[in-house]
């Protein structure tokens, strides 16, 4: 039996989020969750990631704290960047036009009782130019999350997000 | 559709439809789950099966001394090796520096590098092996993981790898431990990855 399993897919045209709900559970303790697309607007805009709580809210509060390396093909080449109390998994992508995508894994989310844990790795594009980011972060409150919202700050994005629980 | 655990060609047709299906193209399958219940400092794992790559997670790592990171040791060929260990690394601090690190003759992989009493520490983070079951190569990996405080606001440590034993040789066994003795807590889930 494959211990990877497709729990929910969404795919969603000139969008600016992706709301993939009801897909924590009992049943898995660590989760997968992916992200591809394009966006429309020739924007350097971003993609990132709130959680989603018991009540169905997304989770908006300056409660995220990350650290992220920025690894370019251009420019500078490394920016060592850390966020805290953000509002959100801040920057886990850069998207314009174009771009990879990432995969996230998140640990122990349905678990009310531990702090919900990432770690990610994306392949994006800022400015034509590609932009690899590992994160690794956490969300400073224990409590039980539900889902996950991928949050695009551009204007109009086709994307298509995924979660896989590992068993 | 039946919940017998048996599928049938109409169950394969519908998953198929909706794209479900792996077939016998399993990407990753469980091998074993590790639970570390804090009375240890050594916990073992040797199912390696004919997968030649594996996938571990680790969840809630913590123990019940002083900060050291968790080490990851190889047995080949009936030898633990304490050393010979090529790696690199960097990990990122939420409240303080970024670190690179690296080392020609390293004392073990050290996925989680800063594994403590709970309350101060919990580490999650997930690891691949390579070239665990060839005799023809060394053994590698890559990890990434983060360590968070739930005690102190913005207290985390990003934190992304790699490493090589210098050994050829099947791995017969791993070994997970630290370098203080403490006894570890958490769990560890080793899956094989079939690539075809």
């Amino acid at each position: 039996m494959d211990s990877v399993q497709l729990i929910k897919r969404i795919t969603g045209y000139r969008v600016q989020s992706i709301l993939l709900e009801n897909v924590f559970s009992e049943k898995y303790q660590n989760y997968i969750v992916t992200c591809n697309g394009e966006e429309r607007g020739s924007q350097n805009a971003q993609i990132n990631v709130q959680l989603i709580d018991v009540n169905n809210n997304v989770i908006t509060q300056g409660e995220y704290d990350s650290t992220a390396l920025q690894m370019k093909s251009y420019a500078t080449p490394f920016d060592e960047l850390k966020y805290l109390d953000n509002t959100s998994f801040k920057i886990t992508m850069y998207a314009r036009q174009n771009f990879g995508g990432f995969q996230m894994f998140i640990y122990d989310p349905f678990n009310a009782n531990v702090n919900t844990s990432v770690t990610s790795m994306s392949t994006g594009n800022y400015a034509n130019n590609m932009i690899n980011i590992p994160l690794g972060a956490y969300h400073d409150e224990s409590e039980r999350a539900t889902g996950v919202k991928l949050g695009f700050t551009g204007n109009q994005c086709d994307m298509e997000g995924a979660v896989y629980g590992i068993l | 559709m039946g919940n017998s655990g048996i599928f049938n060609v109409d169950d394969i047709s519908y998953l198929s439809s909706k794209n479900l299906w792996s077939g016998d193209n399993n990407y990753i399958e469980h091998i074993e789950t590790i639970d570390m219940d804090g009375n240890s400092n050594e916990y073992e794992f040797s199912n390696f099966g004919e997968y030649n790559t594996h996938f571990l997670t680790f969840n809630d790592i913590s123990s019940d001394g002083g900060a050291s990171p968790l080490r990851v040791r190889v047995t080949i060929d009936g030898t633990i090796y304490n050393n010979n260990y090529e790696i690199t690394r960097f990990y990122a601090d939420g409240n303080g520096g970024y670190t690179e690190s690296k080392s020609t003759n390293h004392t073990g992989f050290e996925p989680l590098i800063y594994v403590a009493s709970a309350s101060l520490m919990k580490n999650h983070g997930t690891m691949y092996l390579y070239n665990a079951t060839n005799e023809d190569r060394q053994v590698e990996v890559n990890y990434h993981a983060i360590a968070y405080s739930t005690a102190i606001n913005g207290d985390q440590r990003g934190q992304l790898g790699a490493g090589q034993q210098q050994t050829d040789g099947i791995v017969e066994k791993l070994t997970f431990t630290t370098n203080n003795s403490a006894n570890l807590d958490g769990q560890i889930r080793i899956y094989g990855v079939r690539i075809t």
